[in-house]
């Protein structure tokens, strides 16, 4: 099934950190429902790798089809002049989303309104500012299936994980230093953080 | 019960909604803040130094939940604390705190809104509440509920944005200690020293409050309320270049290896998108 121009229109201005509400839902929708959306989507997130640094990543694959997703993208915006910032939302958007919709498309999560901004995380979403007892969101791994080689996220959510419990007893103490309770600081540190 | 925890979750949503609205009739003071707010902001961010205290601390964050005894003297920068969960007779661990500079209230005020509204009791104590939301994505928002006497926040919530609930803090017993200092004047900054790495640019808000080369060459950024630290080290040969992160209550980890075989890990308490702005902007001296 061949994909709505507009769908390709709106996913082109999200991913450049410029899409409207409107965009956002368009693509949310079209992705949830369509196997071609989301085909289409995962290259364009490897598109833009390629336009952010300048060379083909080596841990991305960049076929054919990625190419002439290129050349046969709407060209109502590129990727713009923002720098870091904009690719930064844009990349942010896309693990997240890609991680919550594409991964898990029966979840039901609620779903970010605009690129860039602080996405539901996983875990995170469903809870809601309370004093209560409720649900704590769990220790979030990385979500994202998005680049082409999942080895690879894989082993960097791992290695996250190792540079918390390395270096997260180092960052509490300077946090200490600007808590209005240092002790908040200490408290919040996993058990399993290398000790002195 | 469940009736106190509705008024509780609607006193939060409240005061975070005032927030989003313009200024109410209250006259408007420094920075655009009522005098009322600028002195119990005040006194929240400068209660490190000047309360000691004792209590027992309840955490929860990352489905964790447990209670840590805590004890912080603001004179001499030490803070004892015990996790009363994790092993039974767990000795307490002392740790000295170097309280980095504190940012003016006007300029955190560029970053982040404040509103105060009466708070509920907590403790036994009655307090304040201090509503912090970020007035951008790059930063976390909180819900303190603050001592009264003290101006020691007795609890915390700390939330995205969009009022996700990330990690609470909340203390179950509190007890104000004698020793309370006037404020100190002049707290000196950390070591900061150049390595082989820069920094380009800093997200907005966010400055260099510390860096150094032990274990790995390092920076602390803080904007006043949060707090990150960013790790530089080659990447190993072995590992392509990728990026992962993890999340636990606030704190998140993010490791990425670059083009350029470095390995950079930003840890803080901030959003995602703030970790990797900052990790783009890591450059070795004298490049672009």
């Amino acid at each position: 099934m061949s994909l709505d121009d507009s769908v390709k229109e709106s996913m082109s201005a999200v991913m450049d950190g410029e899409g409207t509400s409107i965009d956002v839902a368009r693509v949310f929708r079209a992705v949830k429902a369509d196997a071609a959306a989301r085909d289409y989507w995962q290259r364009l997130q490897a598109v833009s790798s390629v336009m952010r640094t300048g060379q083909a990543p080596q841990v991305i694959d960049i076929s054919e089809a990625v190419l002439s997703a290129i050349e046969g993208a709407p060209t109502r915006r590129r990727v713009g002049p923002l720098g870091s910032m904009a690719v930064a939302a844009s990349v942010t958007f896309a693990v997240v989303f890609g991680g919550q919709l594409l991964g898990t498309p029966e979840s039901g999560l609620p779903v970010a309104t605009v690129p860039g901004v602080v996405v539901p995380m996983k875990g995170a979403a469903p809870v809601q500012a309370s004093y209560g007892a409720g649900v704590m969101p769990s220790t979030i791994r990385e979500p994202a299936r998005t680049a082409l080689n999942p080895s690879v996220s894989e082993v960097y959510e791992r290695l996250a994980q190792q540079q918390l419990r390395r270096f997260g007893k180092r960052h509490a103490g300077w946090s200490a230093g600007v808590q209005p309770v240092a002790a908040v600081a200490h408290a919040r540190l996993p058990s399993e953080v290398e000790q002195d | 019960m469940a009736r106190n925890l509705f008024v509780v979750i609607h006193g939060a949503l409240i005061g975070l909604m005032c927030l989003a609205s313009p200024a109410g009739a209250e006259s408007q003071d420094a920075c655009g803040l009522s005098g009322d707010v600028v002195s119990r902001v005040t006194g929240m961010l400068s209660s490190a130094e000047t309360s000691a205290y004792r209590g027992t601390l309840l955490v929860e964050y990352a489905g964790n939940r447990e209670f840590v005894a805590v004890e912080g003297t603001g004179s001499s920068g030490l803070i004892t604390f015990r996790h009363l969960n994790r092993s039974a007779d767990a000795a307490p661990e002392t740790r000295a705190i170097s309280r980095l500079p504190r940012v003016g209230l006007c300029e955190l005020a560029s970053y982040y809104g404040f509103a105060s509204d009466p708070g509920q009791p907590v403790a036994g104590r009655q307090t304040y509440r201090l509503t912090i939301r970020p007035k951008d994505t790059l930063r976390l928002g909180y819900v303190m509920d603050v001592d009264q006497a003290t101006h020691v926040p007795l609890r915390i919530v700390t939330l995205t944005s969009e009022g996700q609930l990330l990690e609470r803090f909340e203390f179950a017993e509190f007890a104000a200690l004698e020793q309370t200092l006037e404020p100190q004047e002049g707290i000196p900054v950390l070591k900061v020293t150049q390595g082989p790495h820069r920094l380009a640019s800093l997200p907005p808000g966010f400055s260099v409050i510390s860096s150094g080369h032990d274990p790995v060459e390092h920076w602390v950024l803080s904007d006043g309320l949060a707090t990150l630290s960013i790790y530089v080290e080659p990447r190993p040969d072995k590992l392509s270049p990728g990026e992962g992160f993890v999340v636990t209550g606030a704190t998140l980890a993010y490791t990425r290896g670059s083009f350029d075989r470095q390995l950079i890990t930003v840890v803080g308490e901030v959003p995602l998108t703030t970790a990797r702005l900052v990790a783009e902007s890591v450059r070795p001296f004298g490049g672009q």
